[in-house]
């Protein structure tokens, strides 16, 4: 009982914002902050620092030689601590070198083998390989039984004119954004294009987001309906303390 | 003024929308969906499950019901599962999840499943699933020694999974498997995501880089109705009541949409309404 509770306190003072800025309000964000920071430091240390390091100390040779792991933990302490040391402080760029340049190195790999040559190629290629096509087209006819003469237009040509949007869409996209190009009326006509393809794809992203907070919206109502004694009192709790605070405003210094 | 009638519009659409008995419409199901269910259901028995829980509690309601679903499909398939996570609160979640689906299917953990719990590193975390589980972690969520379990002594690593199976909303969470695991390992990925990611990750599925996606509470919704009405899964799943769950919230967030567009359009008129009344003056 006292889980639900709290968590409804807690809902009641977030959505106080909407009455004005509170303290209730700021203490649920204190909250929310301290206990997010405060978990993962928990988390690091129970999950990371302790299995990575201790666990593979004592575990010895299974997990390769001890002293691999002191070796590469003594030194990383070290290299970063040598930034406090002036003449030493160069050193310090070493461990965040390898760190960046590791992981610079695996995401330029990711992207490449996932997004630019899969992503280009399916946007370039689709209107060359009749597979997907026929397939889009199959489905279709599949979805609209039964079917008659102009649902058999619509399904024909429909997959290969959406692919020639998608396609227009792409290039139109990259002339807006294309500042350096000599301006003519063609270019510019494309490039108008190009800026209501990009303000629609923004519109459906703020769609996309209002659907989101509505879900967590309606999470929130769902677990007030199945608690609304719960509910009612936390709201009461709230209202109240809101009303008190109100009553005493502080003195201006 | 307006605001607080725009909120309170808003507060009564989703409040008749829950209140409602009326049965939802039933939504329109998606191939992505289709595809997403046919990669769980068709596991097999001993067939190992990778389920990456990388959404936090604010998006329970939208990717719950699905990781509920896939848990109880995989376990009642006989697959193993081995859940983990980019995120600590994550990592909390799928220990709830997979607590519940153990007890409701009678399963044992850790011979039938384990959650591994928060994966340090992002990108590099999905990466690292590529070497052999017992050097990738020491331990599981709960702080159990990987080599007490039986499941870990049996999966050489995770990146042999049979499939992935991502739930997540934000980042880091869909783009890292996407980037690392689906890229690297080429292994069937079925992505489930909150509606605000969803057209992103859809160019993936076009190209044929995912296996399945399911984006929102519709989707899911779409989930839990194949589900429901698969044969595989002889009404054995806990599809039905997560589908009466579902429905409540589609039609909550149907009226909550059409008072949302009304009161755009209203807000709309009145400032230009206004507008015109300055210029007139």
């Amino acid at each position: 009982m006292i889980g639900p509770l709290i968590a409804l306190l807690l809902t009641f003072a977030v959505l106080s914002f909407v009455w004005r800025d509170n303290p209730l309000y700021r203490v649920a964000e204190g909250l929310f902050l301290g206990v997010a920071l405060g978990l993962f430091a928990a988390f690091e240390v129970r999950q990371v620092l302790l299995p990575r390091i201790w666990d593979r100390l004592a575990a010895g040779p299974a997990t390769g030689p001890a002293w691999v792991t002191t070796l590469l933990v003594v030194l990383g302490l070290a290299l970063m601590l040598a930034r406090r040391v002036p003449p030493l402080a160069w050193l310090g760029r070493l461990p965040v070198a390898v760190a960046v340049g590791s992981l610079a190195g695996m995401a330029a790999a990711g992207f490449a083998r996932t997004v630019l040559v899969p992503q280009v190629g399916a946007s370039a290629a689709s209107l060359v390989i009749t597979d997907s096509l026929s397939h889009e087209r199959s489905v279709c006819l599949l979805e609209s039984q039964p079917a008659n003469a102009l649902t058999n237009i619509v399904c024909s040509f429909g997959p290969y004119l959406n692919q020639l949007l998608i396609l227009f869409a792409v290039v139109a996209g990259l002339v807006y954004f294309v500042f350096s190009r000599r301006e003519n009326k063609g270019l510019r006509a494309v490039s108008r294009f190009g800026g209501w393809i990009v303000m629609m794809t923004l519109g459906v992203t703020l769609g996309s987001m209002a659907m989101a907070h509505f879900a967590v919206t309606i999470g929130r109502a769902q677990t007030m309906m199945e608690t609304p004694g719960l509910a009612v009192l936390a709201l009461a709790i709230v209202v109240l303390t809101l009303l008190y605070l109100r009553r005493d405003p502080p003195r201006a210094v | 003024m307006t605001r607080w009638l725009a909120i309170a519009a808003l507060v009564v659409a989703v409040a008749v929308g829950l209140c409602s008995t009326r049965p939802a419409p039933r939504a329109g199901i998606a191939p992505q969906v289709t595809q997403a269910h046919a990669a769980i259901a068709e596991l097999t028995t001993g067939d190992l499950l990778v389920l990456a829980v990388d959404f936090d509690p604010a998006s329970v309601p939208e990717l719950g019901p699905f990781v509920r679903l896939t848990l109880d499909i995989a376990l009642m398939r006989g697959a193993r599962v081995i859940t983990v996570s980019l995120t600590p609160h994550g990592a909390m979640l799928a220990e709830r999840f997979l607590r519940e689906a153990l007890a409701s299917r009678k399963a044992t953990y850790g011979r039938d499943a384990i959650n591994l719990g928060f994966l340090e590193g992002r990108s590099a975390a999905v990466h690292l699933t590529g070497i052999p589980l017992q050097r990738m972690a020491s331990r599981d969520h709960a702080g159990n020694a990987l080599g007490d379990l039986p499941l870990a002594a049996e999966v050489s690593r995770l990146a042999d999974a049979a499939s992935f199976v991502v739930a997540a909303s934000g980042a880091p969470g869909a783009f890292e498997w996407l980037l690392q695991g689906q890229g690297r390992f080429a292994r069937k990925l079925v992505i489930a995501t909150t509606s605000i990611d969803g057209p992103q990750l859809a160019a993936f599925h076009a190209s044929g880089q995912i296996s399945g996606l399911v984006a929102g509470a519709r989707d899911v919704a779409a989930f839990a109705d194949i589900a429901a009405n698969d044969p595989r899964l002889r009404g054995d799943s806990d599809a039905v009541g997560h589908l009466r769950e579902l429905a409540a919230q589609m039609r909550a967030q149907r009226w909550a949409h059409l008072a949302l567009v009304l009161c755009l359009v209203a807000g709309q008129g009145l400032t230009l309404w206004r507008g015109r009344k300055k210029g007139a003056t």
